[in-house]
């Protein structure tokens, strides 16, 4: 009899059976895969841009399924022609004014106060004025310089030490005094004289006790000179100090003095500059701030310059003024033509503000349609999955029963198994 | 036709003194034209003077003897003395000249002797004396248990009544010599014009300036002026006072100091100040000493010629002695002229006399002043008892005054009167006894002023004298004098008894010793002769341990025609 080895047929069996299984599990995976496409085609389909419309009263718009607007409604041709015609007005009307600047640029009365103020410009007045105020700079800039000299002096007279100074003070005090001391002195020994006390000197007091009392008082006297020295010392340090900076003050006013003289002259080469300059368009529009300039000059040397310059300013003011007020009306014409250019497309804006409100109602329908989809979409994926997991759970239970026969057919060891030998596992 | 005889009698003659300044023609009897060696005894009379009697027998000095030296004298030229701690010390400078054979002196040495009974002992002095010659002027004073001997250029010497030496003042250990912030104004108290008084030593003559007077701390003699902003001594109160702005003639020295009733008295040659609150507690301080009062032409002519009576000061002038009375009031001081009635005769021996050596010194025991001119050995003594009828003191003279200097001794009780001989070997003399230090006997002259007996016009013709006399001790010869017209040309001896005192146990009655003669006082008749105008008489006495006073004198005459 044949010796028939169990264990192995019963690997063989098992082996076949998950073959089989294997099979049947991949055609049902590819029947979910037809699945699962159908339904995207179905998804796709149902969740397609479909378009809208936008009905007004002013006109019906409408957004294709591919995203393109159809507005329904273009500019009003009636007002875009009425601004453009203001427009037009207004450009007229600065051109008036532009017309009327030149003229007054070639106004006789400031061509007249120019001359004059050229002739100015030349005044023999104007230069003694300028010598004499570059002189006054000099000596003002002398003054200045003494001014700081004698404040430093000062200063570092205020800076040095006390003493020195009382002493000074104090020898000049008592050499005022001394006079008055010898007198006292005289006196007292006439008087000592007079009493028969002269020619007496005691241990207590050096001579007599009215001559200690004197010269007690004598040098309370000295004392109150030491103290006051010292005193009157800080009293000169502090008016020494003050003294600079009064001269310090007037130094540094000469030097504001100087500056705003400097300032002077440079106003007035730059005055004589601005004035000296021909463009007529900045004179044009400067024309009163130069007949000014120039008035200003002429008040120096010449009083008809005045007169006339004002003049010349006057007019200039006055057609400004007019040249203004014409550019002024062009302008308001073409802002009007401008705003009414701009009303013609105020239908159009309130057409496209009707399809902005309108497009949170497309919204809303466009989430519904995708939110059925992803329903729909979830539902058929949920089957599919289902299906799947019942698959793949089927499949791992026999896989375990396969393995377990599998491992029973190998030997003792693990490697002697006939299986094996048959099957590269 | 004959006259009856005209009695003068004439009590206790001469008692007012002599007076020689007055016209002698119709004073008084009680005036004297001449009253040598007298005294105006206690009762009143014109009487002998005590005798110079001896004090010292022996001299004790180291002097050392030159080989060619043949002869030696000392002299005593200084005295003076105090009570240290109760025991009197009479010190005295001893000249002690040596003398070649031709009686030239060719050494002369000074020696500060101490009184020891009757012994001079030398003294031990420092060495380096500067100016040996001036110790013999030095002036001694006594002061605050102490003697100094000042002298001129020399320190001041001490002696403290303790052992045989002195010492300088500079070596005293509270030492202060005068000085201020620039230094010491003297280095040594080298003066020689002293005055202790009220508290203080005041001296002249310090560094040779006779126009300052230093004085010294209260009670502290070694201790002078400090004028330095530290004083040595807070509590020194000596100073200095300059007199030279005062002299009232311009300029003048220091040649004597006095104090008297809070004065002091500046005496300059010429002039005299008197500064007066000079016992102040501290002279320089307020209300201290000042000068009162000033005078000019008078002054004393040395320093030893002032004497403190105690109610008044007496000085030495050119014109005689002079007195600074005092008033009521002690502000001012008028001079009173104590010689008034000899000035002449005094002002003549004062111009001749060696001026320096003039002294003047006051003897309350024996109350009398006594001017001694050593140089001619005289001396004018005026009474301290009342003036004269004619202001002055009366006056005197003695003669034999071989002393140069006189100290009258004080203490416990005790009264004497040191006399500095100047006679060799005689040391010192005392003023006691009746027999003179050589027991030799001196003269006690009397003469009268002229009498015209209230008729001048008319001859007198004296028939006899009786001169009432008082005597004692001794009996004596006596030469009884009289003359007419100014002149003592007729002269009679008489024998003067006196009564011999009895002393108990010494004798018995009948003995000898008791003498004849019963009474103290006898009339002595002379009988005259002779005739003038103005009579005169006269009596001279030798006194020699004996005693004699003019009681009475009693003059009978007949009177003559008109002349």
């Amino acid at each position: 009899m044949v010796d028939i080895n169990w264990d192995g047929a019963q690997g063989l069996l098992g082996a076949a059976g998950g073959l089989a299984y294997a099979n049947e599990i991949s055609n049902r995976g590819q029947d979910y895969a037809g699945q699962m496409g159908q339904l995207a085609g179905q998804l796709q389909n149902d969740s397609a841009f479909k378009g809208y419309g936008v009905n007004t009263g002013l006109a019906n718009s409408t957004i294709g399924p591919d995203g393109t607007m159809n507005l329904g409604i273009g500019r009003d041709q009636g007002m875009a022609d009425a601004g453009n015609a203001g427009f037009d007005a207004g450009m007229g009307a600065m051109g008036n004014a532009q017309n009327m600047l030149q003229a007054n640029s070639s106004n006789p009365a400031y061509q007249q106060a120019m001359g004059m103020y050229g002739a100015n410009a030349t005044n023999s007045q104007m230069g003694n004025a300028l010598a004499a105020q570059q002189g006054g700079m000099g000596g003002i800039s002398a003054q200045q310089q003494g001014m700081l000299n004698a404040s430093n002096s000062m200063m570092q007279q205020s800076m040095q030490g006390q003493a020195g100074r009382e002493q000074d003070i104090y020898g000049r005090a008592m050499a005022m005094q001394q006079p008055m001391l010898d007198q006292q002195r005289a006196q007292m020994n006439a008087r000592e004289f007079a009493q028969g006390r002269s020619g007496i000197r005691g241990s207590q007091f050096g001579g007599t006790g009215e001559d200690a009392a004197m010269a007690r008082a004598q040098a309370q006297a000295q004392n109150s000179a030491a103290f006051q020295s010292m005193g009157m010392a800080q009293q000169e340090q502090m008016q020494q100090a003050n003294i600079a900076n009064m001269y310090g003050g007037m130094g540094q006013g000469a030097a504001g003095l100087q500056g705003s003289l400097g300032m002077n002259m440079g106003n007035l080469g730059l005055q004589n500059a601005q004035l000296g300059q021909s463009a007529a368009g900045q004179l044009a529009q400067n024309a009163g701030m130069t007949n000014a300039f120039g008035l200003s000059q002429a008040q120096l040397g010449q009083a008809a310059a005045q007169g006339m310059g004002g003049l010349g300013l006057s007019q200039a003011q006055l057609g400004q003024s007019a040249a203004n007020s014409m550019g002024q009306i062009g302008a308001n014409q073409a802002q009007m033509g401008m705003q009414q250019y701009q009303n013609s497309y105020l239908g159009m804006q309130n057409q496209l503000a009707a399809m902005q409100n309108a497009q949170s109602g497309a919204n809303m329908a466009q989430t519904g349609q995708l939110t059925g989809t992803g329903y729909a979409a979830q539902l058929g994926l949920g089957g599919i999955q289902t299906a799947v997991n019942s698959d793949k759970a089927a499949s791992e239970l026999y896989g375990n029963v396969a393995a377990a026969m599998m491992n029973n057919a190998n030997g003792a060891d693990g490697e002697s198994s006939w299986l094996g030998d048959i099957f590269d596992f | 036709m004959a006259t009856p005889l005209q009695t003068l009698l004439v009590r206790a003659p001469s008692f007012e003194g002599l007076n020689t300044e007055d016209s002698p023609l119709g004073q008084a009897l009680t005036f004297a034209l001449s009253a040598d060696n007298a005294v105006i005894d206690r009762l009143g009379r014109l009487g002998s003077r005590l005798a110079f009697a001896k004090d010292t027998v022996t001299i004790n000095t180291s002097e050392t003897v030159l080989p060619e030296t043949v002869r030696t004298e000392k002299n005593i030229t200084q005295i003076g003395g105090g009570d240290i701690n109760g025991k009197y010390v009479i010190l005295c400078i001893v000249q002690v000249d040596q003398y070649s054979k031709e009686n030239a002196v060719i050494r002369t040495d000074y020696y500060v002797c101490r009184r020891d009974n009757d012994t001079l002992t030398e003294l031990l002095l420092p060495p380096s004396i500067p100016q040996e010659n001036a110790v013999g002027r030095a002036d001694i004073v006594y002061f605050n248990d102490k003697i100094y001997v000042f002298s001129n250029g020399n320190p001041a010497l001490i002696y403290d009544g303790v052992g045989d030496s002195m010492s300088f003042m500079s070596a005293e250990a509270n030492w202060l010599p005068p000085q201020d912030d620039n230094g010491v104004i003297a280095t040594d108290i080298d003066g020689d014009i002293a005055l202790p008084a009220y508290g203080r030593m005041w001296i002249s003559g310090v560094d040779g300036d006779y126009n300052r007077i230093y004085y010294s701390d209260l009670l502290i003699a070694n201790q002078w002026y400090d004028g330095r902003a530290e004083p040595a001594d807070t509590q020194n109160t000596g100073g200095i006072i300059d007199v030279s702005e005062f002299w009232p003639n311009g300029g003048d020295r220091i040649v004597s100091l006095a104090a008297h009733n809070n004065f002091l008295i500046v005496f300059g040659r010429e002039s005299i100040l008197v500064y007066a609150n000079a016992a102040s507690g501290d002279p320089a301080a307020e209300g201290g000493i000042f000068l009162q009062d000033s005078m000019m032409n008078l002054g004393s002519v040395g320093r030893d010629a002032v004497v403190n009576t105690g109610s008044d000061v007496l000085f030495v002038d050119d014109s005689g002695i002079r007195s600074l009375s005092r008033t009521i009031q002690e502000k001012s001081v008028p001079i009173g002229d104590i010689s008034r009635n000899v000035r002449g005769d005094i002002r003549r021996v004062i111009g001749e006399a060696d001026q320096e050596r003039i002294e003047l010194s006051y003897w309350p025991s024996e109350s009398v002043i006594v001017c001694l001119f050593p140089d001619s050995a005289q001396a004018f003594v005026a009474s301290a008892t009342q003036p004269s009828a004619t202001g002055g003191l009366k006056m005197t003279k003695w003669n034999r005054c071989f002393f140069n200097k006189m100290h009258y001794y004080e203490n416990q009780g005790t009264t004497a009167v040191y006399l500095g001989g100047n006679t060799d070997q005689n040391g010192l003399l005392t003023y006691k006894g009746y027999t003179e230090w050589n027991d030799q006997a001196f003269t006690f002259k009397y003469s009268s002023m002229p009498l015209d007996f209230g008729e001048p016009a008319r001859d007198k013709f004296m028939k006899s004298v009786d001169f009432t006399i008082f005597s004692l001790f001794e009996e004596t010869n006596a030469t009884a004098r009289w003359g007419y017209d100014g002149n003592l040309s007729r002269k009679k001896a008489i024998d003067i008894d006196a009564l011999i005192p009895a002393y108990y146990n010494e004798a018995t009655f009948g003995d000898t010793t008791f003498g004849a003669s019963g009474s103290t006082i006898r009339r002595y008749r002379v009988n005259t002769r002779g005739s003038g105008s103005m009579a005169r008489i006269g009596l001279d006495v030798k006194i020699l341990g004996n005693e004699v006073s003019v009681q009475e004198i009693n003059v009978q005459t007949l009177l003559g025609r008109i002349n």
